[in-house]
């Protein structure tokens, strides 16, 4: 796998903006506001970890930034320009690993290849020599149903590494793991990050997640999502779970979030 | 440092217990396959073994009561009649069975198709599901059972019209089946396929297609084990020649050995029919789980 991201070039990703961006579902009465007025940018090779309540429109954004969703003209931005259709620089991963049950461990991840418009050979050329570097050595002719959750998991992982886009966003992809699981996953993709350092948007809602991974910390607001606050993780890498527990920086980060989360104006706005 | 679940967090690639790294199975492993391989040998057992044994008691009430003079052998042959006349009059149900299975043969082909074609249309189009999908499940309700001797006056004594018998009982649970198959597609892996750029084209065939074909074999299965029975009996109401048109005819000759013989030859076939389903279904979906396989 070229583990490069693309960095240099016309066509290389510098940068994703979001500017006083909103979005609805539905028409009329029935319109519900997902975002709201939301500012936000992301330099390449950034970790951004977003923070925000469940069903606060954390995916739609996602779904703006890779261009599914169709945005506001001049709402988001690529390398400063206003997106037209699809962003070509980004690439999913989500909490259900969404592994093909009838394509082999290798076949699931050249999936995203082959949707590229790779050919089935091209696809698979230089993978099955990285399962290694994804902890999946010897497990490239096994169907996703032999694998442990946390296999599973990498397996996604390498799918969506697989497509060399610059731009990750990353769905809640540990969410629906055990906790020592998702520890070593966490740890496992910090790695991966530093290896080649691509751009990363990271939904979660799990505090301790938010803070270990991200470079910035950004928690949003109940629905209508919007930036409440933008917090720099102003902690040294490389990073451990465990290490970090103990260091004070960690803990008042923690606890600040944590007061961020439990505001009673927040509860009043979405009560 | 390696983890129990094979994450490595140094490049030094080392086996992680109980996990193969170089395709050698590890002692436990070996062990662990060999328990493995008798528990199936003893499910295999269970599977063929336990209703081996209840068809057996089964012949021997019906001997007992027929054998037995309980049951008067006008109403009831023997096991023994029946199977004398399946030997002795071979010839006549071999003539009316190849009828019968062209039936089949030619309804299954054309309601299969049609259930597909169908099913992916209505599955993948919203506006099509709700103009359609309503008149489908209606269509079921049809008594098409009563309706045939209508076919038979507009399509002739020939096979046609039990040939459209047929067609109209296989295609709803194939096409059933095809709308639930498509709706069971991950969803995420969609949108993971459009965000590359995948055109829709290739999620068909890449991801939909393949995601949907456990759900379309358990349509072929109901279907199948329908098929003969839709064809035997669309034969009551008319036909010169096969399964359903040679019981009718026994029938009303009191010839009781060729109506059982008919019966066990109609089993035989769907039950054939079945098995052939659940053979391709191993072999074209073989990571799906199966709970119903005989």
């Amino acid at each position: 796998m070229t583990n490069a991201a693309p960095t240099t070039g016309e066509g290389a990703f510098r940068s994703l903006t979001f500017e006083g961006l909103r979005h609805a579902y539905g028409e009329g009465e029935d319109a519900v506001q997902a975002v709201r007025d939301l500012d936000l940018h992301l330099e390449a090779g950034e970790f951004v970890t977003v923070l925000g309540p469940s069903g606060c429109g954390k995916s739609t954004l996602f779904n703006l930034a890779s261009g599914l969703a169709e945005s506001t003209p001049g709402q988001v931005l690529i390398n400063g320009e206003p997106i037209a259709g699809m962003n070509p620089h980004t690439a999913y991963m989500f909490q259900h690993d969404a592994l093909l049950e009838w394509r082999t461990v290798l076949d699931n991840v050249a999936l995203g290849r082959e949707f590229l418009g790779m050919s089935k050979k091209e696809a698979r050329a230089d993978l099955r020599d990285s399962l290694a570097d994804f902890g999946l050595e010897g497990f490239a002719d096994r169907h996703p149903a032999e694998l442990s959750g946390g296999m599973r998991q990498r397996v996604a992982l390498m799918r969506t590494y697989a497509t060399d886009r610059p731009l990750l966003l990353l769905d809640e992809p540990f969410g629906a793991l055990d906790a020592m699981t998702r520890v070593r996953m966490q740890e496992f993709l910090l790695r991966k990050w530093d290896q080649d350092h691509r751009t990363v948007l990271f939904i979660t809602h799990d505090v301790d997640e938010a803070i270990l991974l991200g470079d910035r910390l950004v928690v949003l607001s109940h629905r209508p999502a919007t930036v409440r606050e933008e917090i720099k993780v102003d902690l040294p890498r490389p990073r451990r779970a465990d290490q970090l527990a103990s260091d004070p920086r960690y803990v008042e980060l923690r606890a600040h979030v944590m007061s961020l989360l439990h505001d009673p104006v927040e509860q009043g706005v979405s009560a | 440092m390696i983890t129990a679940d094979g994450l490595q967090t140094a490049p030094a690639p080392t086996a992680a217990p109980g996990e193969p790294r170089d395709g050698a199975p590890t002692e436990a492993e070996r062990r662990a396959a060999l328990r493995r391989r008798s528990r199936r040998r003893k499910a295999t057992a269970t599977r063929y073994g336990l209703p081996a044994l209840v068809l057996l008691a089964l012949l021997g009430l019906w001997a007992l009561l027929s054998v037995g003079g309980i049951v008067s052998d006008l109403v009831l042959p023997t096991p023994f009649e029946v199977a004398k006349s399946l030997v002795d009059d071979r010839a006549v149900y071999w003539m009316n069975a190849r009828v019968t299975l062209l039936e089949i043969a030619l309804g299954a082909a054309i309601g299969v198709s049609l259930g597909l074609l169908f099913g992916v249309m209505v599955g993948l189009n919203r506006g099509l599901r709700a103009a359609l999908y309503p008149l489908l499940v209606g269509s079921q309700s049809l008594p098409v059972l009563a309706l045939a001797p209508i076919l038979v006056l507009w399509l002739g004594f020939g096979i046609a019209p039990k040939v459209v018998i047929v067609v109209q009982i296989i295609f709803f649970p194939v096409t059933v089946a095809t709308i639930q198959g498509l709706g069971a597609v991950s969803a995420e892996v969609l949108v993971f396929g459009r965000s590359l750029g995948a055109s829709a084209w290739t999620l068909f065939w890449k991801v939909r297609v393949p995601a949907m074909m456990p759900h379309v074999f358990g349509g072929l299965k109901i279907a199948s084990s329908y098929a003969a029975v839709a064809a035997v009996i669309a034969e009551y109401t008319g036909a010169e020649k096969g399964l359903g048109a040679l019981m009718t005819r026994a029938n009303s000759d009191y010839n009781i050995p060729v109506v059982f013989g008919s019966v066990v030859i109609v089993t035989v076939i769907g039950l054939g029919l079945f098995l052939l389903v659940s053979l391709l279904e191993r072999r074209v979906t073989p990571w799906a789980r199966r709970a119903d396989e005989i």
